[in-house]
């Protein structure tokens, strides 16, 4: 069998979609370079092949006894066990929820969790808004503070913690930053939030693929209370990701949803829930989705993290002493390559004097590279990187209202998968020096009410010729 | 061969040969659809050819990001097209399913305790548990027969007039097949003040919808369904309805894609669809949706009608002539018009787990039995006393579920053949003779399993793990 560094090298091949190539603005075909995958993974072969074997035996779970949804039923189960063990979860004491996405699964923490008037919850200024705005609905909220390189303040942490000592219900943080990949030290935040009396959520979309996780056992000082995790950031974007819970937690709230499959036995005026993870699980469940999240995490338990982690930090020093020596470049968050081993490879940077979505137009329409520009639904903490003063914030949120984006501030973001390599940073740098230099020939104009750029006169994209959603239908 | 009868050797999983317990093996007959449905091969082909241009959607300037986008945003079109939803008052949200889209909707509309929402007894548990968290339910009630008392629904309309926040019935009965007279349903909910949702998850596989016009008496207000009922089992569903409505003042759901503007303490929320659809959604759900309606508009409806028709008119004339087998609901092997290919069954003397692992371990076939997330519903098809009742209940507070009534139901799928009903005949012809092997229940759930037999083989299972490239 091949050792975990030549497995990762032959996933490259294996990924869905890798020899595309696109048509670009010099009349050009390219080579389609995707650098978004912090934003979202495409899927890799044995993931898609999976799934079209599963299907072949789909059937509703739920105690059917046919063969078919016997089956499902065991492949659904399996696959919960192999999310489970791949963030050692405590079998015991916590339990694997099987949602949509990231978003859901903080949504129905927020939903269930036993808030107490007057306490609070701990999250940070580097969030996601999916790590966020669902604690806000619930309880009063408080953002750890930054450093000014964009990583977390853990003495604003611990002066916080110890502010609110004893009044903590949940402290909820990202395992790494969506804009700058800074990673945080979530064995230690845990612990210090514990000492608090606060249980711990990490949310762990950005994470999952590229780092190992531990959620350690129940009693441990490190334990993890709340884990939540995206399919769609792991190379399985067939709409599931889970919510890793403590039992007590969920099973002395009344449940998110209500409807078939969560309950035992309905009477006209009253319920009896079924024991977790089902009574958590409203309806028929994305056994698919959960199938191609179980396939995805194999593949990468069967690379293993010292090879992911090797090729991370590769691309990671390859990516910021390239972009280092692009004239008029500005990284946001840390940006020594000889120091990577505390960032993930999510690079957000500006072009001098260049509007961020006009970089990412060029970019997509003169070297087939896909990055994500903008806010990347961080606001708060683009406001902060960015440090944009308070007043020209409140210009641009009135000029948002009225539905003109054209001086949103923002960056840049380039992101690497497990299937990227050097070319891809290549490609991605050589296009940055020339739109730096000016060497670009399109003319692009802004779309107010989005605030992105495309090019004038010419659709050389030609989406829906590209692909169109009509079946084949049987001949 | 016309397009439906083609359509057979597209299911995907058509040819999949089950272990019996006789020894033998024989391609395994679904007759679960009710409950969910396998895909067709076009529209897995569909998938995954999208797979090849996937990337996340909401304003990304990648190249695939743009087809992803586009996908999306077709694939709502479709969907929304195939329900005849107003282009410009309606809105179509993506959901997981069914069950996620009436809890939705229960979050969204302005629901107060003392409001009234009007269900029927022949509901799907998801289709009356999100209501009453959230209001005073009353529920209509049905006829002997299974059938909605639509006498007794409009009574109480006019008993509860002006209380009434919504009607919330469901297009077909997921147990009997009963179809209901929606808009019917909806012109009384519409002259009494009230608006209407349809849980379409068992009617929109098999009857068009038309959701008709704003305004229009007749008009269906809400709509929701899921993919997984409708050969797209790929973990997306549908809430339709109009925006007015579903513009609550915060989203269901919070995170990333539904704000414009997010301060420290401030959000401004974006315009619907997206603000109802947090966090990264299931592109590839959307797709499968939408070609599979593709598929249904190809082979049209009067096709498909006409082919359930046929052969659930075959299956009640052969089940009426099994000894000991009595139907529930509508037997009538004439007129068909107002019930789908759904068919729920006892037969005397053999409790419902018994004949479902019989069909299952010496069939090869896949039925359901149980209650159908509609207890009320089977309690009342089955003649089942209050007193009776409450004793079921007490049992289930104790999780002993062994004891429960139920029923076995076989349903329809576009491909099912009568070859399809044959097998499940005969073999139920067999059980009334008695001629099967022994089973031990579960003492908790009745479940049956093949007494003195192994499980499943495991030679015969599905391994997750994935292949590693060489």
């Amino acid at each position: 069998m091949a050792g975990g560094g030549e497995l990762l090298r032959r996933l490259r091949a294996e990924l869905v979609g890798i020899d595309t190539r696109v048509l670009t603005l010099s009349g050009e075909m390219r080579r389609y370079v995707n650098l978004d995958n912090a934003a979202s993974t495409p899927v890799l072969r044995p993931v898609m092949a999976k799934v079209d074997e599963f299907l072949e035996y789909y059937a509703n779970v739920h105690r059917g006894q046919g063969y078919k949804s016997v089956v499902s039923s065991r492949a659904y189960d399996e696959a919960r066990e192999i999310v489970a063990r791949f963030v050692k979860a405590d079998p015991c004491r916590q339990t694997v929820i099987f949602t949509r996405n990231t978003t859901e699964s903080t949504n129905k923490l927020a939903r269930i969790f036993p808030f107490r008037p007057g306490n609070v919850v701990l999250t940070t200024m580097m969030e996601h808004h999916s790590n966020d705005l669902p604690w806000r609905r619930r309880s009063r909220v408080i953002h750890i503070g930054l450093r000014d390189d964009g990583s977390l303040d853990l003495d604003d942490y611990r002066r916080k913690l110890a502010e609110h000592r004893g009044h903590i219900d949940l402290v909820a943080v990202t395992g790494a930053s969506n804009v700058s990949g800074w990673l945080n030290p979530t064995g230690l935040l845990a612990r210090l939030a514990h000492e608090t009396g606060a249980r711990f959520a990490l949310d762990a979309a950005q994470l999952a693929a590229h780092r190992p996780i531990d959620m350690r056992p129940f009693d441990h000082p490190e334990h993890i209370n709340f884990l939540s995790i995206s399919g769609h950031k792991m190379y399985a974007p067939y709409g599931t990701g889970a919510l890793v819970a403590d039992r007590d937690v969920l099973e002395n709230s009344e449940p998110d949803l209500v409807g078939g499959g969560m309950v035992d036995m309905v009477a006209l005026d009253d319920a009896w829930w079924r024991e977790l993870p089902e009574r958590e699980e409203a309806g028929t469940p994305d056994i698919v989705g959960a199938v191609a999240l179980a396939a995805a995490i194999r593949l990468l338990e069967a690379v293993g993290w010292d090879a992911i982690i090797e090729h991370e930090e590769r691309l990671s020093r390859y990516m910021l002493e390239k972009l280092r020596s692009t004239p008029g470049t500005i990284i946001y968050g840390q940006s020594d390559p000889s120091d990577v081993r505390g960032r993930l490879g999510a690079f957000s940077f500006n072009l001098q004097g260049m509007q961020h979505s006009l970089v990412g137009a060029i970019l997509s329409y003169e070297g087939g590279i896909a990055v994500r520009c903008g806010c990347f639904c961080a606001h708060p903490y683009m406001l902060c990187l960015l440090k944009v003063p308070p007043d020209q914030a409140e210009q641009v949120r009135k000029e948002i209202r009225a539905h003109d984006r054209s001086n949103i501030p923002g960056a840049v973001r380039a992101s690497v998968g497990i299937y990227n390599d050097e070319s891809d940073i290549d490609a991605l740098c050589d296009c940055l020096k020339r739109i730096a230099a000016g060497d670009y020939i399109g003319k692009y104009a802004m779309h107010k009410e989005t605030g992105n750029y495309l090019p004038i006169g010419a659709d050389v994209f030609n989406v829906d010729r590209r692909f169109t959603i009509d079946p084949r239908l049987p001949g | 061969m016309s397009l439906i009868e083609r359509l057979r050797s597209e299911v995907v999983g058509i040819d999949i040969q089950v272990p019996l317990l006789s020894g033998v093996t024989r391609p395994y007959v679904s007759l679960d659809n009710a409950s969910s449905t396998p895909t067709l091969r076009p529209v897995a082909e569909k998938v995954d050819e999208f797979m090849r241009y996937y990337s996340n959607v909401a304003r990304g300037t990648g190249f695939k990001s743009q087809i992803s986008s586009w996908a999306y945003e077709e694939s709502r079109k479709t969907i929304a097209r195939h329900i005849n939803a107003d282009p410009d008052a309606d809105t179509v949200i993506i959901t997981r399913n069914t069950t996620d889209s009436l809890n939705r909707l229960a979050a969204l509309l302005p629901l107060k305790s003392d409001d009234i929402v009007l269900t029927t007894r022949m509901e799907h548990s998801s289709n009356y548990l999100p209501w009453r968290r959230h209001a005073k339910l009353v529920q209509a009630r049905c006829n002997p027969d299974g059938s909605l008392d639509v006498d007794d629904y409009a009574a109480k309309l006019k008993e509860h007039a002006g209380k009434i926040a919504l009607v919330a019935v469901t297009g077909a009965s997921n147990v009997t097949g009963w179809v209901n007279p929606v808009h019917h349903l909806a012109r009384l909910a519409h002259g009494a003040g009230a608006r209407i949702c349809v849980d379409a998850a068992q009617v929109a596989p098999h009857r068009p919808i038309d959701m008709r016009k704003p305004g229009d008496p007749e008009r269906l207000d809400f709509i929701a369904f899921s993919g997984h009922k409708a050969y797209a089992p790929y973990g997306a569903g549908i809430l339709a309805g109009d925006k007015s409505m579903l513009c609550a003042s915060e989203p269901a759901l919070v995170g990333g894609g539904v704000a414009d503007i997010v301060t420290p303490h401030s959000v401004v929320w974006r315009s619907l669809p997206s603000r109802e659809e947090a966090g990264t959604p299931t592109v590839a759900g959307a797709v499968a949706m939408a070609a599979a309606i593709g598929i249904l508009q190809a082979v049209g409806w009067e096709a498909i009608i006409q082919h359930e028709a046929e052969l659930t008119r075959y299956a009640l004339t052969r089940l009426l002539r099994i000894p000991g087998v009595r139907i529930h609901g509508k037997t009538d092997t004439e007129n068909l018009e107002d019930r789908l290919g759904t068919i729920c069954f006892s037969l005397d003397g053999k409790p419902s787990q018994l004949v479902a692992a019989v069909l299952a371990y010496e069939a090869g076939v896949g039925a359901r039995c149980g209650q159908f997330c509609a207890h009320p519903y089977i309690f009342a098809l089955l003649g089942i006393s209050d007193a009776d009742a409450e004793k079921l209940y007490a049992n289930a507070s104790c999780g002993v579920l062994a004891d429960m009534p139920g029923v076995v139901r076989a349903s329809f799928g576009l491909y099912n053949n009568r070859a399809d009903v044959d097998v499940l005949c005969d073999c139920l012809e067999a059980i009334a003779r008695g001629d099967h092997a022994e089973y031990d229940s579960d003492p908790r759930t009745g479940e049956r399993r093949p007494r003195g037999r192994p499980g499943l083989d495991p030679a015969h299972y599905l391994s997750l793990a994935p292949r590693l490239p060489a």
